[in-house]
């Protein structure tokens, strides 16, 4: 297991890999919150004077959600770009074969890849975060960092779920663009589900997330706004991310290579 | 069954049958493969020789059958570490991450193996050096060539000090040069594990292997120790250079009608003679040559070729097609008849 959490190290150093996540999540942090600062400016110099708009009065809350907002688009379309090829990849250029017919464990493979670059997309959304934070701080008022770190951990539940799913679909084909094309699917699917029925909404997937945005533009105490739901479809989320893992070593275990 | 010795055998393999689909890539294959032979594993293109190997390197499971490779057992739907522990495998285009060094990919598959680092690193030192890479085990990989890439595969596979070493196809793309590198490290490798290679290259098995196996369509048509191989599968023979094709001829004509000429074929210059009666053949032909007054200008005993073996048994294998096609026509055309 050493030498298959080792290689993947040394993997995400040697390679370009290394710099894009968090590259993407350092300036989707510094532009969720120069966007809104810049806004009311934008909009004032685009105005012809046959509407007459009156902005609301953007503050610190609505930069950080701004910021948000993109790691839902954007910063989530990049993990999964990254990682689409992780398992189908390597299947597809011999290297899976030739990594299985050594005495390597599929488990411990699935597991030392899910762990390494599972960090690396936490380290990437905190780096992201942590810049938004500085940014909000800057451009408009200092915002509590308690609040926007348990709103970032209540992100990262979902951003690591998008990232297990992205390697399980990965392992389905042998064509990353099939496992990308699948991974983005549910990115439009699990937003409408609390449409459909509201506690799919409120536990489900999409629950941290919305709870997490919820609580940054709170107007009253955040903890509040933090209260059972999230945390429950935080949690839901991290045992999908564990039955994921499970799902993938099925997967690579039936697997012929 | 063919070849079967008193020496122990490192592959077994009983009814190995293996279907893709529609398609049975490996049919019924029975291997008997010697304890420290190599064996070649000689086919034509679509044989089923890479199926076969990846089935023994736990790869692939087969669908029917069962094989024992270095004491391990290969049945329907196992998957043994224990086997891969004792198996090393080459594939025709062995691949590497491309983002490390030779060393480096050498002690990450030490690694992979249980050896401590310093362990793993003192072997992948030992192993680039007998792969004549040792110069250049602090380079990238992907600046490799296709024969250097090929020795560093065979180093990987060696890294865990396999009892069987399965190698498919390892010189077949190679140029003469790479090709007889790689050729010569195989042969350097002999005593040190079971090896089977495979390979559509007559000339690569022939000069490597002790034990050669042929399959066609998935099917073993012979096993057995070379030199039996080549004694029972192909006839003595003689190359006769006569001068003018007038000669040729009537030399040719001559010879036909004797009782010990199997066949008399013309080739380029001179004629292949393949005979049944060698003794009969040198004793008679002296004097039939002198009958003839053609000028002779040369005349070699032909040494048998494994590519005689090969076509042989591919030709008795179409003839036998042939006949059983021809047999299952007449079958439906006299139940057309007789309905």
């Amino acid at each position: 297991m050493r030498a298959l959490l080792n290689k993947e190290l040394h993997e995400l150093l040697k390679t370009a890999r290394l710099a894009i996540l968090p590259v993407v999540f350092l300036i989707l942090g510094i532009t969720g919150p120069a966007i809104i600062r810049l806004l009311p400016i934008l909009l004032e110099n685009a105005q012809t004077g046959v509407i007459d708009m009156t902005l609301p009065e953007f503050g610190p809350a609505d930069a950080f959600a701004s910021y948000l907002e993109m790691v839902r688009q954007m910063g989530l379309l990049a993990v999964i770009l990254v990682f689409m090829g992780i398992v189908a990849g390597e299947r597809r250029n011999g290297m899976l074969a030739s990594l299985f017919v050594k005495p390597v464990s599929r488990l411990e493979y699935v597991v030392a890849r899910w762990v390494v670059n599972g960090a690396y997309v936490m380290a990437s959304l905190f780096i992201g975060s942590a810049v938004a934070l500085a940014y909000t701080f800057l451009l408009f008022a200092p915002i509590d960092v308690g609040t926007v770190a348990q709103v970032t951990l209540l992100y990262a539940s979902y951003v690591l779920l998008v990232f297990s799913w992205t390697v399980f679909f990965s392992s389905l084909f042998a064509n990353p663009a099939a496992a990308g094309g699948l991974s983005v699917t549910p990115l439009f699917v699990l937003p409408a589900l609390g449409l459909l029925w509201g506690p799919l909404g409120d536990y489900g997937p999409y629950g941290a997330v919305a709870g997490g945005t919820a609580a940054i533009g709170a107007t009253g105490s955040p903890a509040e706004a933090l209260g059972g739901e999230p945390l429950i479809s935080a949690a839901l989320n991290l045992g999908s991310c564990v039955a994921l893992v499970a799902g993938t070593y099925l997967r690579l275990r039936r697997m012929e290579l | 069954m063919d070849g079967q010795e008193a020496t122990p055998a490192a592959i077994e393999s009983h009814g190995l049958t293996r279907d893709f689909r529609r398609t049975r890539a490996v049919d019924d294959l029975n291997l008997q493969v010697p304890k420290g032979e190599i064996y070649g594993f000689l086919g034509p293109n679509g044989a089923g020789k890479t199926t076969t190997l990846k089935i023994l390197a736990g790869l692939i499971s087969p669908t029917l059958g069962k094989a024992i490779v270095a004491g391990e057992e290969v049945r329907p739907g196992t998957s043994s570490l224990d086997l891969r522990r004792r198996v090393g495998f080459l594939e025709e285009e062995p691949r590497f991450y491309p983002w490390m060094r030779a060393r480096e990919s050498l002690v990450f598959v030490g690694r992979l193996f249980g050896f401590e680092a310093r362990a793993a690193e003192v072997r992948a030192d030992g192993l680039l050096e007998a792969v004549g890479l040792a110069d250049r085990s602090g380079d990238k990989i992907k600046g490799f060539s296709r024969g250097m890439r090929q020795r560093l595969g065979i180093a990987q596979a060696l890294v865990g000090d396999p009892e069987v070493l399965l190698l498919d196809e390892p010189a077949s793309a190679l140029d003469p040069i790479g090709r007889k590198e790689i050729l010569d490290l195989i042969a350097s490798l002999r005593g040190q594990a079971t090896i089977v290679m495979s390979s559509h290259v007559l000339d690569d098995v022939q000069r490597v292997a002790g034990w050669v196996g042929v399959i066609r369509r998935g099917r073993l048509l012979t096993q057995g120790p070379l030199p039996r191989l080549l004694g029972r599968f192909t006839r003595p023979a003689y190359r006769l250079d006569i001068g003018g094709p007038d000669e040729r001829s009537r030399v040719s004509c001559a010879l036909a009608v004797e009782s010990w000429c199997v066949e008399v074929l013309e080739e380029g210059s001179g004629l292949r003679l393949v005979v049944d009666d060698p003794a009969a053949a040198e004793s008679r032909m002296p004097s039939l040559l002198a009958e003839s007054a053609a000028p002779l200008q040369g005349f070699h005993a032909l040494t048998p070729t494994l590519e005689d073996v090969f076509l042989q048994l591919i030709g008795d294998e179409d003839a036998h097609a042939t006949q059983e096609r021809a047999a299952r026509d007449g079958d439906e055309s006299a139940d057309g008849g007789g309905g």
